[in-house]
């Protein structure tokens, strides 16, 4: 059987929901298992990466801090969508760097951004998505 | 009479936030939380809409902007806990928005 690929989706804030912390211990969880994983952060998703997060007034975990370190679980690719950003007045240098090595331990940027008709084809492409 | 609003969803999530914007009042305060400090952050298209609202004074969690990596746009106050309670104590009339 071909390899099939995951994708991953984050589409609300984080620390409001559950549901982020659900969708990256999932992706992990796909990666630590070998699997095909990919990261996409949509809508308010957008907001697990921006930089200078500090969680502990909140007394909640830092999870998304486990975003910039995908790499390490050899998850190569972080979409974001790029008209979100726009739409909530944040620009990419508002967010924080991921990078990934590839088979050679070179070093890579993860990040993926993509809007319209082109992220639609592109989220079209995997085989399994599950959106948080 | 007065009333503080507490709102705790974001402005992208369905149409809470705009119908809680709708329906203030002079003299009521807007207290924003959780999801909803997305709609008071410095450079969100809401929060210029939210700094000029006459007569209503708008507040949003520290804690929750922090964690966002987010600031308050201008004339948008930032309260922690104990100013929570405060406001709270402050409006006879109070009303919840999730």
């Amino acid at each position: 059987m071909p390899e099939r690929r995951f994708l991953l989706s984050l589409s609300r804030a984080p620390y409001g929901h559950l549901d982020g912390q659900e969708g990256l211990d999932l992706a992990l969880v796909l990666a630590a298992f070998g699997q095909n994983v990919t990261v996409a952060l949509l809508d308010d998703g957008v907001y697990h990466l921006t930089r200078g997060q500090d969680s502990s007034a909140l007394g909640l975990k830092p999870y998304t801090r486990q975003l910039p370190a995908l790499g390490d679980f050899d998850i190569r690719e972080l979409i974001v969508d790029r008209a979100a950003l726009q739409a909530r007045g944040l620009s990419a240098s508002q967010l924080q760097a991921v990078t990934h090595e590839d088979d050679d331990f070179n070093e890579h940027d993860s990040l993926l951004l993509l809007e319209g008709a082109a992220l639609a084809e592109k989220l079209a492409t995997f085989d399994i998505h599950f959106g948080f | 009479m007065p009333a503080l609003h507490i709102l705790n969803r974001s402005p992208h999530e369905g149409g809470t936030f705009a119908r809680t914007l709708s329906l203030l009042q002079t003299g009521d305060a807007l207290l924003l939380t959780g999801d909803a400090v997305i709609g008071a952050a410095e450079g969100h298209p809401q929060a210029q809409e939210l700094g000029s609202l006459s007569g209503v004074k708008v507040y949003a969690l520290e804690a929750d902007l922090l964690a966002r990596g987010l600031q308050a746009g201008e004339a948008i106050d930032t309260v922690d806990y104990s100013g929570f309670v405060r406001l709270t104590e402050d409006y006879a009339r109070l009303r919840h928005w999730h």
